[in-house]
């Protein structure tokens, strides 16, 4: 088995520069202006490439451009009754240039936005700051995301999920998301989760993890709670106190915003980072 | 799809019929619906287009100001460049070039040569139009002048216009056909012409598609008839667990018999050595991986030379490589022991560990860890290419581990002498654990 997989390898290694130079890339872009809308629910299903998100101009609904292999991919771009269907899907990427095909999206930051990402091997960019984001669910394959939440949400996101499969995820200024509760799930992976920003409500976090490292980023000044149940995995307790079953920031009682974080982690290191 | 591609080639064929009795657009909707059905509607089709082309120019005059976009989409391809809007007023227009013509809702308004003059311009609007938000996108494709080589181009920029002054498409069809002077039998046998040869075009494409899937069912066929199910990777991913539980126990079998017959105390001694000394386990492993085929050969060649030593090949050459692979196995047997040793110490408290920890349990429990990886691609494998990534990366990651416990394992073999002299284990004295001191 091993040896007809790296034949094929083999071959697609040579043939990839033949492949990529008879593709047939084609470039469909969207957008639509604000039309009374109150919500909009955008449902991405990206197969591989380079995904960015980023809020829009005030009076445009949402924004896409997306390159892809004509030959490969079937796109998808509909917009019905406040849901708006964005990806490509279809088709076998083996031996081709997916690096050079892109989905770019921009939404309203008038309108609330319910996200529902899901992608595969992809590169990912999501700036989240300046969306009014309600819920969130982010699911990865094999990739590399960045997530960014710049600016504070003005909604309040009941709940937020990010399923990692066997991926690097780096979420930045989870602070600034406003979320209630967020649900991290990783397969494989390198997760880092900051919680900078200028939170407004106490988040509870629960996080699954199954092979990897993960690291939590938290500012000076948020009262931190970690409860961990792991198989094999490390923890890196510095700065917080052992009480009872759980470790707790020094300031735990008298923060004016709380972090609660429920790690199951099979094997790998958690390690807790104090930023300023 | 060759059903799809048959129904098409039959509503081409009833269109070019319908489009024989008049050149309109909106006559050629009475595809595929009969010969009476689709004179009856181009009778309607050509009424309603005379009042929406008098709407659309009282329109026009009315309003010089373009309406507003409230959805654009733009396709830029190879052969096609293609804008669609949707204005306020609910009017969609679609505008295209493609395939050496430009297009207006799927009506032809004449050639446009591919990297044309109007194909160029055509596709340098339609690029700016992708960066322009739609607040500006009106006045960016109003202010658009095709090229004036011929008459296409000016069709293509009128029926521009004629959308963002919010006409119908078929009132600016009929607009572009009564100001252009052109004649509607020449543009419908045109029409049909084009219908014709698509319909060839079509027809040669199921011709490809039924030869393919002549070859396909051959190939099927040369493979005893085995079909790609759904249920294919299942029943592969079964296939590959099952191997992994032989191997499972293949491997398991030849550690119980090593401690059963003796062989616990070299067992263990590898062990202790690969927990305690792991990466310099790894890195002797290592070397002596690369230094196992050289030292074959030359202990094949010290013989020959020694002339005495002939008879020695007789034992060396088959000796050698059994003697490296009972090292390997051994040594996978002791990293195996080893890590379910590391696990019980982590699950197991107080009594438990007496009653559960013992080196049958180590083995088991060790050879199903280093082996999970393989157990959870397999795993991953029954969804099939939904997964193949994860499927891929975790049998990496599976070889990667095994790898890693065998050159552990060999390094540990050979720092420990076979498990004889392990290194790192506390020297415990015989008396040590009973004696007591005796100043009672």
């Amino acid at each position: 088995m091993f040896d007809r997989r790296l034949i094929v390898a083999l071959a697609v290694l040579l043939a990839l520069p033949a492949a990529a130079s008879a593709q047939d890339w084609r470039t469909l872009s969207a957008s639509r202006s604000v039309d009374g809308d109150t919500l909009l629910r955008v449902e991405v299903e990206y197969a591989a490439g380079r995904f960015e998100v980023k809020p829009g101009e005030p009076g445009t609904l949402y924004r896409t451009s997306m390159r892809y292999d004509d030959d490969l991919f079937d796109p998808v771009a509909a917009f019905d009754s406040g849901l708006l269907k964005l990806g490509v899907g279809g088709g076998n990427v083996r031996g081709r240039d997916v690096k050079s095909g892109y989905l770019r999206a921009a939404f309203s930051p008038d309108v609330p936005l319910e996200l529902d990402l899901a992608f595969g091997a992809v590169e990912a960019e999501l700036e989240l700051g300046g969306l009014r984001i309600l819920e969130a669910h982010i699911a990865t394959g094999a990739s590399r995301t960045l997530l960014n939440v710049s600016e504070p949400n003005p909604e309040t996101a009941e709940r937020v999920v990010f399923e990692i499969g066997a991926a690097q995820f780096e979420a930045v200024g989870l602070g600034n998301l406003n979320a209630r509760r967020i649900e991290v799930s990783g397969g494989v992976g390198d997760v880092t989760l900051d919680f900078r920003g200028a939170p407004r409500l106490d988040t509870s976090v629960s996080v699954k993890m199954g092979l990897g490292a993960l690291t939590l980023r938290v500012p000076r000044g948020l009262g931190v709670r970690v409860v961990k149940d792991g198989f094999l995995a490390g923890f890196d307790s510095e700065g917080l106190v052992k009480r009872g079953d759980a470790f707790y920031s020094t300031d735990w009682e008298s923060a004016a915003h709380k972090l609660t974080v429920d790690i199951h982690a099979a094997f790998g290191s958690i390690k807790v980072v104090w930023v300023d | 799809m060759l059903r799809t591609a048959s129904r098409t080639v039959g509503a081409l064929a009833a269109a070019a019929f319908g489009a024989t009795l008049l050149w309109a657009g909106p006559a050629l909707a009475a595809q595929g619906a009969g010969a009476d059905q689709s004179a009856v509607d181009a009778q309607s089709g050509a009424d309603q287009t005379a009042v929406d082309a008098q709407a659309g120019a009282d329109q026009a005059a009315s309003a010089d100001a373009p309406v507003d976009i409230r959805s654009s989409q733009i396709a830029l391809s190879r052969d096609e460049a293609r804008l669609q809007l949707e204005l306020a007023g609910g009017q969609v227009f679609t505008l295209a070039v493609r395939e050496g013509q430009a297009y207006l809702d799927g009506t032809s308004l004449g050639r446009a040569a591919r990297s044309g003059a109007l194909d160029r311009a055509w596709r340098e609007l339609l690029e700016q139009a992708m960066d322009t938000p739609n607040a500006d996108l009106a006045a960016l494709l109003e202010v658009w002048d095709a090229p004036s080589s011929d008459g296409v181009g000016d069709r293509l920029d009128r029926a521009l216009e004629a959308a963002l002054r919010g006409q119908t498409p078929a009132a600016a069809l009929a607009n572009i056909a009564g100001t252009a002077g052109l004649d509607p039998a020449a543009q419908g046998s045109d029409s049909v012409a084009r219908l014709l040869d698509r319909i060839n075009e079509l027809e040669s494409t199921v011709e490809k598609l039924e030869d393919r899937r002549v070859s396909v069912e051959a190939r099927a066929a040369s493979r005893g008839g085995r079909s790609r199910g759904p249920f294919h990777n299942v029943g592969e991913a079964f296939e590959g667990i099952i191997g992994l539980l032989v191997t499972m126990a293949i491997v398991v079998g030849i550690g119980f018999a090593t401690i059963f017959f003796g062989g616990r105390k070299y067992l263990e001694g590898v062990a202790d050595t690969a927990r305690r000394m792991t990466v310099r386990s790894l890195l002797v492993g290592i070397a002596g991986s690369f230094l196992v085929l050289p030292a074959f050969f030359l202990g094949i060649i010290a013989l020959v030379i020694s002339i005495v030593g002939i008879p020695g090949l007789l034992v060396w050459v088959p000796g050698f490589p059994l003697a490296v692979a009972v090292a390997i196995l051994l040594g996978y047997l002791g990293v195996a022991h080893a890590a379910g040793e590391a696990m019980a110490e982590y699950r197991f408290r107080g009594s438990e560990w007496f009653h559960r920890a013992n080196s049958y349990y180590f083995l088991v429990s060790g050879v199903g860890l280093l082996m999970s990886m393989f157990f959870a691609a397999m795993v991953a494998h029954m969804a099939g290419r939904l997964l193949s990534f994860i499927f891929g990366l975790l049998m990496f990651f599976g070889c990667a581990l095994t790898w890693a416990a065998l050159s552990v394992g060999l390094g540990a073999v050979l720092i420990s002498r076979g498990g004889t002299r392990p290194l790192g284990r506390e020297p415990v004295a015989d008396e040590g654990l009973f004696s007591e001191d005796g100043n009672v």
